[in-house]
């Protein structure tokens, strides 16, 4: 279990974060479209454990969105099943925080006010949001920029705020749909480390969608491979590099080891 | 050179519009009777302004296009947030509406005389009618075309559809209700003059059709001035709203800028 180290005085004096396990078993999903019914996931089951980082990997059209919203709650199953922390998922649930692959900020509301939209829509305390919200700006070093609007920040900063608004209240969950897919190869360097920061500092288990071998590795504690559509699981490995990993870790032995079993499996999968 | 001519340049325009006209008047002979001299018309016009005839004509004419427009856009207001937000809706109103929209409101005038009858009434009625639909047709695309991963976000923090609207759907909407807000203002003006001129009592196009009927262009070009003035003024001061509520959509350009 990883100490929350700093950073967030506000709502977390030293007490264990709050972190919830994932749970994904025998998931189907099939939906209507023009040309009939498309099967976009078949039989899939995986776990993100409490306070893990887990990444699910695959090639564009395998259903990984999908299985983001069913994590969600926000749509449901065909059949199978998803548990929050052995509670079953029926319905949207204020435990998850959702980043987007674009920042989705509100562009007539400041940096400040983004982050506290899922507060007021839940009809929290806003005060003790804000509170909580400063200190998470000052974790990614934004607060500066709390009372400027989207417009005046660059890409990276705009989803630095996306994933602050998933964290600001607080949820159990962290769920990520190609955060960095949008932004410049650089900036996505930095946003993996930063990503791990915040990962670190927060404690909250993570699933995070990507097509991204290297991002995978870097971030992950466990990859989940999954096949193109119906997406069902391939292959799932564990990441065993030493934390805190840095972008000299991408040039080390293990993490290219890693990264070619990865890529491997895509290889056959094409082939197969 | 450019930087002198950016501040008088729309008057430049104007004033080669009196110049033509001058000409046509004074050295290519128009007949008076089609086309008063410049002078005449402005004579007439400030005799029209210091009597008060213009002043309530006009006044009479912007009442009721100002009535009309506030109701037809609060109800194409209300009727798109429906439709966005029910589906069951939609399919009960987008082919009567559609119906609607294709009839040129002007050709109700004769029948909203029959209907509602002599004066400021009728006028209020097809202004209303004439305003619905482009303040709709934005509003209706503007709620829909927002982007469902903001709708998701406040899904999934329990907020329902009413709160979904008021906090997301309206406000990235602004910027496309503000363009039928723009183009009603103009179709208000436009179906008070023509409700005047079918049965109005009083109104520029009261004064526009007495006028020509004793074959007083100058009346009529006084009349057609103001009404030009109030429609400039009114956009002017529907854009400067635009800009302070939807302040974000003027600086877009920094963003790709920046980013």
């Amino acid at each position: 279990m990883r100490a929350a180290s700093g950073g967030l005085p506000a709502t977390l004096p030293g007490a264990p974060p709050r972190a919830a396990s994932l749970s994904v078993r025998g998931l189907d999903l099939t939906y209507a479209s023009s040309r009939g019914p498309v099967q976009a996931l078949q039989r899939l089951s995986f776990e993100v454990p409490r306070g893990a980082f887990v990444s699910v990997l695959g090639p564009s059209g395998c259903g990984k969105s999908t299985l983001l919203k069913l994590a969600s709650g926000l749509l449901r199953p065909g059949a199978g099943q998803i548990e929050l922390s052995g509670s079953p998922v029926t319905g949207p649930r204020r435990e998850v925080g959702i980043v987007f692959q674009q920042p989705t900020l509100l562009p007539w509301k400041n940096v400040l006010e983004n982050v506290l939209v899922p507060v007021r829509a839940m009809r929290g305390d806003v005060p003790a949001a804000r509170e909580r919200a400063l200190a998470l700006l000052r974790m990614v070093k934004l607060d500066a920029f709390a009372r400027h609007h989207p417009h005046e920040l660059s890409g990276g900063m705009q989803q630095r705020v996306g994933i602050v608004r998933a964290l600001v209240h607080d949820p159990a969950l962290l769920l990520m749909d190609e955060p960095f897919a949008a932004l410049d190869a650089m900036t996505r360097e930095n946003m993996m480390v930063e990503l791990q920061r915040i990962w670190s500092t927060t404690g909250k288990s993570v699933l995070f969608i990507t097509h991204s071998i290297p991002e995978a590795v870097f971030l992950s504690d466990c990859v989940v491979v999954l096949s193109p559509r119906p997406g069902r699981v391939l292959q799932t490995m564990e990441i065993d590099l030493p934390r805190p990993r840095s972008l000299e870790t991408m040039g080390s032995p293990r993490f290219a080891a890693l990264a070619g079993a990865l890529r491997g499996t895509f290889a056959r999968m094409e082939e197969a | 050179m450019r930087g002198l001519l950016r501040p008088i340049a729309p008057f430049v325009t104007l004033a080669a519009v009196l110049l033509a006209w001058l000409l046509a008047v004074r050295v290519f002979g128009a007949p008076p009777m089609l086309l008063p001299d410049p002078a005449d018309t402005a004579r007439s016009f400030r005799a029209a302004l210091r009597s008060g005839e213009l002043a309530t004509d006009a006044l009479a004419t912007v009442a009721s296009a100002a009535a009309g427009y506030a109701i037809g856009c609060s109800f194409a207001f209300a009727l798109a947030a429906c439709m966005a937000l029910s589906r069951t809706a939609e399919r009960m109103l987008m082919v009567p509406v559609m119906a609607f929209q294709s009839i040129p409101k002007v050709a109700l005038a004769p029948l909203i005389y029959l209907w509602v009858g002599f004066g400021a009434r009728s006028s209020v009625t097809l202004v209303a009618l004439a305003c619905i639909y482009p303040v709709f047709a934005n509003g209706f695309t503007g709620f829909r075309a927002v982007d469902q991963n903001l709708v998701d976000l406040l899904r999934s923090a329990g907020a329902g559809p009413g709160r979904i609207f008021w906090s997301v759907r309206l406000p990235a909407a602004a910027p496309q209700l503000f363009v039928g807000l723009e183009v009603s203002v103009v179709f208000a003006l436009l179906a008070a003059v023509v409700m005047e001129l079918v049965a109005g009592e009083r109104g520029l196009g009261v004064r526009i059709q007495s006028a020509s009927a004793t074959l007083d262009v100058a009346t009529v070009f006084g009349a057609l001035a103001v009404l030009a003035a109030i429609g400039i003024l009114a956009s002017a001061l529907l854009r400067a709203v635009r800009r302070r509520l939807v302040f974000w959509q003027r600086d877009t350009g920094g963003v790709e800028a920046t980013a």
